[in-house]
């Protein structure tokens, strides 16, 4: 950092307060430490579940600012949503000797971490575990880790105790930094859409289905906005033509409108633990979509 | 080639493009205001009709924000502008070709000339013919016009078939890709297309229309350049004036320059462009790249989509739609919900709406009861972003966008330019964009086109962060007047069916929307105005649709009706059933109208409930007497 700048991004989901929490950074690097910054949020205004990019530049007082906008590479990485990992976006562009942050509870830690440069320092927080715990923000919990990390952050006044985060070692396999990756451009193709992974947008709980319960009256269907729920034709005899089979939680962003409008308590509102939508989950495309 | 058979004809350049047109065989509109021409000739364009349009100085302004995006989608067509060369000026860099005429022969011409170009596989591109608004516009000349259908055709050829919305088998998302790399590439490739197209016109009329004009340059030692019929009028000096103005003639204007000890130049942006050119004469200093024209475009995704969906399994027969010969009117039985279950979904899950919201619930309970090929144009809005954000699609039919609030005139231009009587037109809007769009909706909602408009009203402009709209009620985010009644607007244009209904009541909306497919094939175009849940701008949970929007219904703020050939019809009456409730108890269930409750705002609470109780009773009132 004495030389060159640093650069950080903030990795989120809508909602979660990662704009703010740049901000706050940016402001207080610059107003309270003298150093030159500045902050650009990916996309205004946010909508909520979507994915929300924040990026922050810091350079020492006396040297000039360079670039501006989305960051392509990154000194450092915060997650703020453990699911967004699953998406190479996420962590795409981390320098070989950057910092990855990510929130999660202890023993989480995704297959996707291979990605990572072998080099790289990865910590994990409890963000979530702690906020809920000491009824503060999870955004402020991921700051203050990270200002912890880097020595000239900790005067910013966000700095926690290191002792929340855990360091991991031995997870990255990728030599050299990580290349920045692109969106497609061209005429999308009809319905890709389907590639997409919403479950970050759920806020912590989802919709439990009961097939015992239902009678697949389709109430749940005509509300949902999502598009998820999955139907089949009834068993051949049985007393429904169409059933109901499940939901399929890669698109479900756990609005519940489909738990208000059940009318037989088949659909019930559930806590979100890990694994538990993928243990539940009735694929939509299964011959499409892994 | 042999030359073509001609006749004489004394015309001004106006008339010289309605015989171009005529002789060209395009389509002919009826368009309103000039904003609304250059779309209604986008959506005929996008349908495959060969257009020919013409606009004035204002009409090139208003339509400003539109030629981007059309020559983005790369749709061929002609728009003849009678304008200032100020006008003209402002359209230079918006990926037109442009052709400039000076006088109604050339403005004749040329047209035949552009059709050409646009349509040439390697150009693909929107081409404006440019003449003077007043003298080349006005005065009469004597011209030559073809008499030989036969030979026209020859020249033409047959329009290509290029994509096209209303090709229901292989649908499309239609949205315009603002890249210039494409459009910068196409507009080179125009240079040679040009040359020859001009060369062939020359074979068959013997009138040449050299890309840079030459007058009395031969020893010249000075000259000047000059634009349309002001070409004309200079006569003690050499003349250089550009017959084609995009892609800019640099090359021929370093050839012509070269020699001179002096040149002046008519106007500003012109002598920038040409100086630019001379100085790449002057081989010194760097070399300089185009990037555009070197970069490779980038890849498009890889990963397969869905299937398109054919209109038989789509159509399952949801919504019965029967007329009851004795008063008129159409009759609906929808088939239980579960039933629906088996309608393939024209839009697909993975979109990036907000949990909740009840614009995609609406566009998913329209969709369950339309029947056969539909052609959606989204105008901008929450629901056109979020189904086609990150380069990925959500649509599983033809789906197109417009460029800025314009969808209305765009998708009657579509609509028109369709020989199917099976495709329905719809435009999904939010309030934000309809009020935006509002004239050139109301425009095409009295040329009558059979076509759908179905608003999802969240009462702003959600996609730009909540902002105020005309469905905004008073009081709401700082608005100081009420919302505009836009379901009143419509009813008064007379339209066959006018209808408000909501997501909270399913099996309503979806008669209704059946009910407006059917006179929108058969008798003209319908409005609907549908009350669509948005938890991040209400300030609810996710999950609070249905106590919002029944308490929004039963204060009567949001009355649920219907307007079949000028019969109002309450489809919902809280009085009658005891739910009649207070805007407050409405107001209350939602962040973004706590502060009305409060004491200091009783003023406004009370304008909004007597403003609620007055447009209420009239619609009673409308209800009773059918003469209403
Ligand atoms: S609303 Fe409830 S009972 Fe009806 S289909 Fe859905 S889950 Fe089953
Ligand atoms: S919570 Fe229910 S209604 Fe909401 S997206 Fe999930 S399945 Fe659909
Ligand atoms: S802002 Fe409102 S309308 Fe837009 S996607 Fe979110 S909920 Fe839907």
């Amino acid at each position: 950092m004495d030389s060159r700048s640093l650069e950080i991004r903030f990795e989120s989901v809508g909602g979660l307060g990662a704009h703010a929490a740049a901000e706050a950074l940016a402001s207080a690097a610059v107003l309270k430490l003298g150093l030159n910054g500045s902050a650009f949020p990916s996309c205004v205004p946010e909508r909520k579940g979507a994915c929300v990019r924040s990026c922050v530049r810091l350079a020492p007082p006396g040297q000039a600012l360079r670039g501006s906008g989305e960051l392509q590479a990154a000194d450092a990485i915060v997650v703020f949503h453990v699911g967004l990992l699953r998406d190479p976006a996420t962590f795409a562009g981390l320098r070989k000797d950057g910092t990855l942050i990510y929130a999660a509870p202890a023993k989480s830690v995704p297959d996707e971490l291979a990605a990572l440069p072998a080099t790289a320092r990865v910590i994990r927080v409890d963000a979530y575990g702690i906020a809920a715990k000491q009824k503060c923000e999870a955004s402020g919990v991921l700051l203050g880790a990270l200002c912890a990390a880097f020595p000239l952050l900790r005067e910013t006044g966000f700095a926690r105790d290191a002792k929340e985060c855990e360091e991991l070692s031995g997870l990255g396999e990728h030599e050299g930094d990580l290349p920045p990756v692109s969106e497609p451009n061209g005429e999308p193709r009809l319905g890709s859409s389907i590639w997409n992974d919403l479950s970050v947008a759920r806020s912590g709980s989802l919709p439990s289905f009961n097939r015992e319960r239902c009678i697949h009256c389709a109430m749940c269907e005509i509300v949902c906005p999502d598009l998820c729920l999955v139907w089949e034709e009834g068993e051949k005899g049985g007393r429904f033509q169409r059933e109901l089979t499940g939901v399929d939680y890669r698109y479900c962003k756990g609005c519940l409108r489909c738990v208000e409008t059940c009318p037989a308590s088949a659909m019930l509102k559930k806590a979100e633990t890990p694994g538990l939508a993928e243990r539940f989950a009735v694929p939509l495309f299964p011959d499409l979509v892994e | 080639m042999t030359a073509l058979r001609q006749k004489l004809a004394f015309c001004t350049g106006d008339e010289a493009v309605a015989l171009a047109e005529r002789d060209i065989g395009g389509q002919a509109f009826e368009l309103d205001s000039a904003h609304g021409a250059a779309a209604v000739c986008y959506g005929a364009a996008l349908g495959g009709a060969r257009v020919v349009g013409t606009t004035s100085s204002e009409g090139l302004l208003a339509a400003l924000e539109q030629l981007p995006v059309q020559a983005g989608a790369r749709v061929p067509m002609v728009l003849n502008a009678a304008c200032e060369h100020s006008a003209l000026y402002r359209a230079l860099n918006t990926g037109w070709i442009i052709l400039c005429a000076r006088d109604a022969q050339a403005v004749y011409d040329l047209n035949f000339a552009a059709i050409k170009i646009g349509e040439h596989p390697d150009v693909r591109l929107p081409v404006l013919v440019a003449y003077d608004a007043f003298c080349t516009r006005h005065e009469k000349r004597r011209i030559q016009v073809f008499d030989d259908a036969e030979a026209i055709h020859h020249f033409l050829g047959e329009a290509p078939a290029f994509r096209t919305p209303l090709d229901t088998l292989h649908p499309g998302t239609f949205v315009a890709s603002m890249n210039d790399l494409q459009v910068s590439k196409a507009m080179e490739a125009a240079r040679c297309v040009i040359a020859a197209v001009f060369a062939e016109l020359e074979n068959i009329t013997g009138r040449a229309y050299p890309v840079l004009e030459a007058y009395r340059m031969e020893g010249a030692e000075q000259a000047v350049v000059l634009l349309n019929s002001a070409a004309n009028n200079a006569k003690d000096a050499g003349v250089l004036s550009p017959n084609v103005l995009r892609p800019f003639p640099a090359e021929e204007f370093r050839r012509a320059l070269r020699s001179l000890k002096a040149v002046t130049i008519g106007a500003d942006p012109l002598a920038l462009e040409v100086r630019a050119a001379l100085q790449l004469d002057a081989a010194t200093g760097p070399k300089v790249f185009n990037e555009t024209s070197e970069a490779k475009p980038p890849a498009a995704d890889a990963r397969p989509g869905l299937p398109p969906l054919a209109a038989a399994e789509v159509s399952r027969g949801m919504a019965k739609v029967t007329r009851d010969e004795a008063t008129g009117r159409l009759k609906v039985e929808l088939e239980p919900l579960w039933k629906m279950t088996s309608v393939p979904g024209r839009v697909a899950p993975g979109h990036g709406a907000c949990p909740g919201c009840g614009a995609l619930a609406t566009l998913h309970q329209i969709y369950k009861v339309l029947e056969g090929d539909v052609v959606v144009l989204f105008q901008d809005g929450c629901m056109s972003e979020v189904t086609t954000a990150h380069g990925a699609s959500a649509h599983r039919v033809s789906t197109i966008h417009s460029a800025g609030p314009s969808g209305a005139a765009t998708l009657s231009g579509l609509a028109e330019a369709s020989r199917s009587k099976d495709i329905t037109f719809l435009l999904i809007t939010g309030d934000g964009a309809m009020d935006a769009g509002l004239g050139e909706a109301i425009a095409a909602a009295n040329r009558n086109h059979r076509m759908m408009i179905l608003e999802y009203d969240n009462q702003g402009r959600m996609s730009a962060g909540a902002q105020s709209s005309y469905s905004t009620p008073l009081g709401h985010s700082g608005k100081t007047f009420h919302h505009r009644d836009t379901a009143q607007i419509f009813a008064a244009c007379h339209l066959p069916y006018v209808f408000t209904a909501t997501e909270g009541y399913p099996e309503d909306l979806m008669r209704k929307v059946a009910k407006a497919q059917w006179y929108a094939k058969n008798e003209g175009l319908v409005y609907g105005k549908i009350l669509s849940f948005c938890p991040l701008n209400w300030g609810t949970a996710d999950d609070a649709a249905q106590p919002v929007l029944q308490a929004a219904i039963d204060s009567c703020f949001f009355p649920l009706y219907e307007i079949e050939r000028g019969h109002t019809t309450i489809t919902y009456d809280p009085d009658a059933t005891d739910r009649r409730k207070p805007v407050s108890d409405w107001l209350k269930l939602m962040g973004k109208t706590q502060h009305l409750l409060e004491a200091a705002n009783s003023e406004i609470l009370q304008a909004i409930q007597s403003e609620t109780d007055r447009r209420w009773a009239r619609l009673k009132a409308m209800h009773e007497h059918p003469e209403l």
